[in-house]
């Protein structure tokens, strides 16, 4: 009598959990489109600079480097609520620190490369944990306060020449595999390299429990706090990730222009960064790496006619923040959507 | 003692200057929640209209008088047919207003080098400081009469201000809608209106500010961004909303950069911004902030 | 051993008087209804506890244990969670995500930045069962931005019990639901775990009777009158202050 109820027991137990699947189907969905798109985009990445000009290599160098410093800004604006008006002084410090290490101290480039990965990890830690106090405009305003101090560190510091900058940067050996990185294209797979590690890592932690967490504040701060969550600690540490990006792009941005001057440090830089994540779409994971590709190639074609390429640029983003929040990706999103449910449609016509 | 006479009128003017720009942007974010960071290109249309009028009249008086008219009626028209129904439809105010005049400041100084540089071939300009104006001063040093002006100027706006928000029945409904917006939304008045006026009016100051700054220092491309960074340090400074912060934040910071250049200059770029940090940690509202609400 | 102890605690805004010395102790397993009147100052006191404002005076302790000062999370840490009068949600997250943050934060997992999360099936499967509980199935992976406004507040319901509680603070969570909603949130709490502490804010008089054992009337931040609820519907200066009007209609 008492084994079969513990057996009926066991048995409904057994027929709930299997109507109630444990898996978590939207995370699941999300994680193989997330797979079949980075396919797509890596073999498109890995073919083009094959095909086009040494000219159009450059500019997709160009288009991995901000994708870079622009994936670090949108963990912050899309997954985490926060619009951080000063993150191009990361990427000016990676850039600097991986300048004067090679070319006033002599420090191999692989081990600069660490060092402004290291750096900018720190050095946006600190600054995380005094401007993650706040939110909104005022976290707006104060991370703008910071960048524009680097940036006049920058200006200053005479070691560094200044507002010349430095020139003459060395690229990382590659002699160990037999290439040489002064060649564009080797140096274009060697960002490339670099590009794929940083994205794999931020994919982790955007899908980790750490990155719903993100979400969560950005959703509502409150409710995570009432529900327990500490929220400090997780935003400062997601600035540090999120600048850690911006420190790499800065490190590979020197050796792809032989130089760095404190111009990369504007909150112009910063606030261009933030045009890029909007007009792709920061709602995706690789929204903002289409808003590269679309600024990088926008202004090259646009600077044939003119320089005053912000004209252009200023109108998009107010016409994106205004109506189409979803930006480049979104508007992709919605495209595919409708075309599968059309051609759904279309068979079952048939 | 001399010198410091100087800095010290040096620093005043600066912080005058900058009370021209934060006073407009600190009210309209107290009142609507917009952080207007389009607020240096409306600087930037007062000092190049200003120009244009100056070019076309030969008078300063009549640029400073016609000028700020610019941005106050772009000011007006943005609050009242762009940013307001934008609100309406539910976009949250807060940010995405900052985003939303952050791309207009793009685009105007995009508009503006367009114009000025490629199309007129113009880079730095200047407005001829009027008569009697143009020399200098002997106070026990020999002083430029025009910096005089503007910290006339910037004592006079800000007597104003304070009259119109303490004296005044649109003071009285602005001063409410700083402490509580819900309450003029029930008032009844039209708020919409109140909201665009008050908008358009702290353009026009910042306009004024242009104008009067393009007689003093030059008019380039990058004029607006070098006096929105200040601005936006003293309105932190200050607390978001709060004018009695705004001015004394002005002077902070005005007075700050100015003698931090004069007496220690390689600390000069920086005092502002370590002010701003040990703020931060002290007290995150500002000075005259009021803590957030919370629940 | 008392669970929640409230001693003397007082509160102001400005002249107004919102919370005058108030005293509460719950033991362990007490369900416990605070009414009142609108503005009586039931949510400030909600707010006081759940350390949202500061009390001006007096103390709270939580098994013993002061924690009269900390912050919202602290407080939650050590056990309460509250659910709020005024929609509190995940706007843009579906249900499953809210209740699977809710149940992170209770889990050693909640630091993990490079695990998928999707590994920990125990969070979903914690955050189906409350979904369940509240009724929420049937919406489980829709947004929380297209529910109904009752299942908002079984939602909201539903956070504050995934952080399984020992002490729950529900702030008028019948407020605008439906009589067929109200009669599962009855359900509900009547099924809460023996050794859970309820304390309810409720203007709906079937739930507050429907589940609670002890009463206390709150007016102009004072208790009116305490204790079961016969001996709070017998008082008559409660009849006068708040029942009296409900009940009189209840009779018409
Ligand atoms: N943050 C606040 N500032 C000023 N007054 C407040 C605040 N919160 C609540 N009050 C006032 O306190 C009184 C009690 O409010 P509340 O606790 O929400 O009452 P209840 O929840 O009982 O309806 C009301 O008069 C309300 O206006
Ligand atoms: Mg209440």
């Amino acid at each position: 009598m008492q084994e079969t109820t513990e057996e009926n027991w066991a048995a409904s137990v057994d027929t709930d959990s299997s109507r109630h699947d444990p898996l978590d189907r939207t995370a699941l969905r999300d994680q193989r489109n997330f797979l079949v798109i980075s396919a797509i985009g890596l073999v498109v990445l890995v073919v083009a600079p094959l095909v086009v000009s040494d000219f159009y290599v450059s500019l997709l160098t160009e288009i991995l480097i901000f994708g870079l410093l622009v994936s670090g800004v949108n963990l912050l604006l899309g997954y985490t609520g926060l619009v951080s008006l000063g993150h191009a002084a990361f990427m000016g410090i990676g850039a600097y620190t991986t300048a004067i290490g090679t070319s006033l101290l002599d420090f191999p480039v692989w081990a600069m490369m660490i060092c402004s990965v290291l750096a900018s990890f720190l050095i946006a830690y600190g600054v995380g944990i005094l401007s993650v106090r706040t939110k909104g405009v005022q976290f707006l305003l104060i991370t703008l306060a910071f960048g524009e101090m680097f940036h006049a560190i920058a200006e200053k510091s005479r070691v560094t020449g200044g507002d010349d900058g430095m020139t003459n940067i060395p690229r990382i050996d590659l002699e160990f595999l037999g290439l040489d990185a002064d060649h564009d294209r080797v140096f274009y797979f060697f960002v490339l390299a670099c590009f794929v590690i940083a994205m794999a890592v931020l994919r982790r932690v955007v899908v980790s429990p750490f990155g719903r967490v993100l979400v969560g504040i950005r959703e509502n701060e409150k409710r995570m706090l009432a529900v327990g969550y500490t929220a400090f600690p997780y935003k400062a540490l997601a600035f540090a990730i999120s600048a850690t990006l911006g420190g790499l792009a800065g490190s590979l941005w020197v050796q792809h222009g032989f130089f760095v001057n404190p111009h990369l440090m504007t909150w112009q830089m910063s606030g261009e960064a933030l045009l890029m994540v909007i007009i792709g779409g920061s709602q995706a994971f690789f929204g903002p790496l289409l808003g590269a590709a679309f600024y990088v190639l926008t202004k090259d074609f646009l600077s044939d006619l003119t320089e005053a390429y912000l004209l252009f640029f200023g109108l998009l983003f107010v016409l994106v923040v205004a109506f189409f929040h979803g930006g480049l990706a979104g508007f992709a999103a919605t495209l595919a959507r409708r075309m599968r449910r059309g051609s759904a449609k279309q068979e079952g016509d048939q | 003692m001399t010198f410091f006479l100087f800095n010290l009128l040096n620093g005043l003017q600066l912080s005058m200057l900058i009370f021209l720009m934060a006073i407009g942007l600190t009210v309209i974010f107290g009142l609507m929640d917009i952080l207007n960071l389009a607020h240096g290109a409306f600087y930037m249309i007062g000092a190049y209209f200003g120009y244009v009028v100056f070019q076309a009249t030969g008078s300063f008086w009549i640029s400073l008088a016609i000028a700020p008219l610019l941005p106050l009626v772009l000011g007006f028209l943005l609050q009242y047919f762009v940013l307001q129904p934008l609100i309406d439809r539910g976009r949250s105010a807060h940010l995405d207003m900052a985003l939303l005049t952050f791309g207009l400041l793009f685009f105007v100084i995009g508009l503006i080098d367009f114009i000025f540089f490629e199309t007129l071939g113009l880079t730095f300009m200047s407005i001829d400081k009027p008569a009697g104006l143009d020399s200098y001063i002997n106070i026990g040093t020999f002083y430029p009469s025009y910096r005089l002006f503007i910290i006339a100027v910037g004592f006079a706006v800000a007597l104003l201000v304070w009259v119109v928000l303490e004296r005044t029945v649109i003071g009285a409904v602005v001063r409410a809608g700083v402490d509580d917006r819900e309450m003029v939304r029930a008032m009844g008045v039209n708020v919409y209106f109140v909201f665009a006026a008050v908008f358009a009016l702290g353009c026009g100051l910042a306009g004024l500010a242009g104008v009067v700054a393009g007689a003093e220092l030059s008019i380039d491309i990058n004029m607006g961004v070098q006096i929105l960074i200040p601005t936006l340090v003293v309105v932190v400074l200050g607390g978001l909303g709060s004018v009695k912060g705004c001015f004394y934040g002005a002077m902070i910071v005005g007075m700050t950069e100015t003698l931090s250049q004069a007496y220690v200059p390689a600390l000069a770029l920086f005092a502002t911004y370590m002010l701003l940090a040990a703020m931060l940690v002290f007290r995150p509202q500002g000075f005259f902030g009021r803590a957030p609400k919370t629940v | 051993m008392s669970q929640l102890r409230v001693s003397n605690i007082s509160k102001s805004f400005g002249a107004l008087r919102v919370i005058d010395t108030f005293d509460l102790n719950l033991s362990a397993g007490d369900r416990h209804a605070v009414i009142g009147p609108n503005g009586a100052g039931k949510t400030t006191l909600f707010n006081m506890i759940s350390g949202w404002i500061p009390p001006d005076t007096g103390t709270i302790e939580i098994e013993g244990l002061d924690v009269t000062g900390h912050p919202p999370e602290k407080i939650t840490q050590s056990g309460l969670a509250r659910s709020f009068q005024k929609n509190t949600l995940f706007d843009g997250l579906t249900v499953a995500e809210s209740l699977r943050l809710a149940v992170q934060a209770h889990s050693p997992v909640r630091f993990n930045f490079f695990q998928p999360a999707r590994r920990f099936g125990g969070l979903q499967q914690r955050a189906h069962e409350i979904a369940r509980q509240m009724e929420l199935e049937d919406v489980f992976e829709n947004e929380v931005r297209t529910l109904s406004y009752g299942q908002k507040r079984q939602l909201e319901v539903g956070l504050a019990l995934a952080c399984e509680p020992k002490i729950l603070l529900l702030d008028e969570p019948a407020a605008g639901t439906s009589p067929a909603e109200r009669a599962t949130l009855v359900r509900l709490l009547t099924t809460l775990p023996d050794n859970m502490t309820l304390l309810l804010v409720e203007h709906d008089m079937d739930v507050v009777f429907g589940v609670c054992t002890q009463i206390t009337v709150l007016n102009y931040g004072r208790v009116v009158a305490s204790g079961t609820p016969e001996e709070v519907r017998a008082d008559p200066e409660v009849r006068a202050a708040y029942l009296g009007e409900s009940a009189g209609h209840g009779e018409a």
